[in-house]
């Protein structure tokens, strides 16, 4: 008994491990497919250096970058997705496995800003241009070509500038804040109070963090209303804290886009839908879809033509049910 | 005398006496603050304290399940990653169901919601009552892996769905006090009835106290134990539901997020011991009216958000060291055997009054 269990211990030992290899081999086949298609044809070979599942945000980006290097576009993406969304070690590794592969761009989006300056000078002496996407690293600027990526100050200062223009007399506004101490949190405040400063009738009730989610959201409205009948504007910091504001309002029986108007940053599907049923009054999209304007820098890169140090994706900006419906149809949402 | 002197003693009465000098300081803020009111448009009873009721309702259901689970001398971390598995299932069972808008829908999201929470509450039932694992390592790995099942079922969305059944959970009321609460008190009394009109309670408590003594006198931990992980992970379920009903939206990364450190709190300011071996059902469901009132009073005060824990952890540790018997003697005098009844009582309420109002200013 005891001996036919320990064999049956090292039969699956011994499968699990022909498994693995065979595992291995498959991924190997399929890279060896992938430079032997790129030694055959002039595709250029981009390796991305990603952070893989974070969320809905981080999953319509990497969709972007993908769709936009394709092989008709005449490249050759190599996606490296971290092992989890704060775990820089393999990204490290990918991007070292990128230089010795010498490929000939590498896309990076570094789940930490710090400890990259070694990586990105040995693709500096390799002579392969990096480029960040998104996320900025702490290091020099002559290490990397550009960064592309969305502005939270200026996504939050359309924000304003909508809210400007819908009360020109001002409004008693409340600010939803996501997690506190978070650079996104400072920034998108920066960006709003920057817009509506300098303008007269402006009186802010208040500010609390709702965490980022809807049902806090939810929680610090409807205290907020019922010591402050007369709000009249609510910013929330992204999408999920707007639609739980809205809940809110409707819960305090009154109507959100007539009594309360709410304005969110991110341009998620849930918040497109909202504001398409009217709960919501304004979207400002916390843009993604920017692959085409990666695959602009990369050329120009590849061609050594100048290229700006940061590259501002512009947002969207939705402030009407009809505005709502056609980026939903348009698959705007994410 | 000794009577009032007993409840001195009771941990849960500071409980009172903190959610008391709460309502209080929000009162002296504005004095409507009590106020009840109909609101025209709804037609339902609206005011700060049924907010309090309703918002209590998810920390009143994971606060109990934890009861249990601390009683024998364990602990269960995955309670706030079960809320998100519980509400995951029933927002994703509503989105994809043909007719979402009928109570068989709801039915069925919440039975679904149950049964994945019975599995795993009986996979940290295993790790800790079979492999032997220590539960506080089981039960993070299960916080860890509930949240990654609650993104695999919504495939890492923020999923909505409707369902007006299901969101009257949160947003209805009977009798004038919100359904969920309602819901949640009915749940405390029929466990109650449960542990202490059988002998479950007291074996649980064995357990917790000894559980070499309480297999020899013929307890088997086992079952016991495969069922307190059970029901505290149904329960925080239940109380996922709770949360998503409020805005009928799960975030797989924020519903029940740290809510399992909420349940602690509200169990161990009830005075069960973190120690087990024995529970109150009664001080942890005063436990989490407290921290729900907490949690309203900041928003209601308007303390900035940096502010927030510092305020939360003032209050707890004001509580905590009340609730010390060390500490109380210290305070109110060392062996005073014929103190009168009331005044140890009229001090501390005075005492802690300013003490919450300096931090508050």
């Amino acid at each position: 008994m005891a001996h036919s269990k320990r064999m049956l211990g090292i039969v699956g030992f011994i499968g699990a491990g022909a498994l693995a290899l065979g595992l291995a081999g498959c991924a190997g086949g399929g890279a060896d497919a992938g430079d032997s298609g790129d030694n055959g044809s002039d595709l250029t070979t981009v390796g991305f250096v990603a952070v893989g599942p974070e969320g809905g945000w981080r999953d319509a980006n990497e969709q972007a970058i993908k769709d936009a290097f394709t092989e008709e576009a005449g490249f050759d993406l190599k996606y490296a997705p971290a092992s989890s969304p704060t775990d820089q070690k393999s990204q490290l590794d990918a991007f070292s496995t990128f230089v010795n592969d010498e490929v000939d761009v590498i896309l990076l989006t570094a789940t930490e800003a710090s400890g990259w300056e070694d990586s990105l000078e040995l693709a500096q002496e390799a002579e392969i241009p990096v480029i960040l996407l998104d996320r900025g690293v702490d290091a020099s600027d002559d290490l990397y070509v550009t960064r592309i990526a969305p502005d939270n100050v200026a996504v939050a200062a359309t924000v304003g500038d909508w809210a400007l223009e819908t009360y020109p007399e001002g409004a008693n506004y409340y600010t939803l804040e996501g997690v506190p101490g978070l650079s996104v949190v400072n920034e998108r405040n920066e960006g709003f109070e920057a817009a509506i400063s300098g303008a007269d009738g402006w009186n802010k009730i208040g500010a609390q963090t709702a965490n980022w989610t809807a049902d806090e959201g939810k929680s610090v409205i409807e205290t907020v209303l019922k010591e402050n009948p007369d709000l009249q504007f609510i910013f929330a910091q992204n999408d999920e804290m707007g639609i739980g504001a809205a809940a809110a309002v409707t819960a305090a029986g009154l109507v959100p886009g007539t009594d309360v108007k709410i304005a969110t940053i991110d341009g998620t599907t849930p918040a497109l839908e909202a504001l398409a049923a009217g709960e919501l009054s304004f979207v400002a999209q916390y843009n993604p879809f920017f692959g085409d304007l990666a695959v602009d820098a990369v050329n120009d890169a590849l061609a050594g033509n100048d290229v700006e140090k940061t590259i501002i994706v512009p947002g969207e900006t939705f402030d009407s049910p009809e505005a709502a419906q056609a980026a939903i149809d348009a698959g705007k949402g994410f | 005398m000794s009577r009032v002197k007993t409840a001195l003693r009771t941990p849960w009465f500071w409980a009172i006496v903190g959610i008391a000098v709460l309502l209080l300081i929000n009162t002296i803020k504005n004095p409507a603050y009590l106020a009840l009111s109909v609101n025209p448009t709804t037609g339902l009873l609206t005011g700060n304290l049924l907010d309090i009721l309703r918002v209590s309702a998810p920390i009143i259901m994971i606060a109990l399940g934890m009861t249990f689970v601390i009683a024998t001398e364990g602990i269960d971390l995955s309670v706030g990653s079960m809320m998100a598995v519980g509400g995951a299932v029933a927002m994703q069972t509503l989105s994809t169901l043909d007719d979402p808008t009928s109570v068989g829908a709801m039915l069925a999201a919440i039975g679904l919601a149950l049964a994945l929470a019975i599995v795993l509450g009986a996979v940290n039932g295993l790790l800790v009552a079979v492999v032997g694992l220590q539960p506080f390592i089981s039960t993070l790995i299960m916080m860890l892996a509930a949240r990654g099942i609650a993104r695999v079922i919504t495939d890492g969305q923020n999923t909505n769905a409707t369902n007006e059944p299901f969101r009257q959970l949160a947003n209805g009321q009977i009798l004038g006090l919100p359904t969920s609460f309602v819901l949640a008190i009915a749940i405390v009394v029929t466990i109650a009835l449960v542990m202490r009109r059988t002998a479950l309670g007291l074996m649980i408590e064995s357990i917790g106290i000894n559980p070499k003594a309480s297999r020899l006198a013929g307890i088997r931990p086992r079952p016991i134990l495969f069922g307190v992980y059970i029901l505290s992970a149904a329960l925080a379920a239940v109380g996922g539901l709770f949360s998503v009903s409020e805005v009928m939206t799960v975030s797989v990364s924020g519903t029940g997020n740290l809510m399992e450190l909420d349940a602690i709190l509200a169990v161990v300011i009830g005075g069960t011991s973190l120690a087990g071996g024995k529970f109150s059902i009664l001080g942890s469901t005063i436990g989490a009216l407290l921290i729900a009132t907490l949690n309203k009073t900041v928003l209601f005060l308007g303390i900035p958000a940096a502010a927030t824990p510092a305020f939360k952890a003032l209050v707890i540790i004001v509580l905590v060291l009340l609730q010390s018997e060390r500490v109380r003697s210290f305070v109110f005098g060392r062996g005073k055997p014929s103190g009168t009844p009331t005044s140890p009582s009229t001090p501390a309420g005075t005492e802690s009054t300013p003490v919450t109002k300096e931090v508050v200013a």
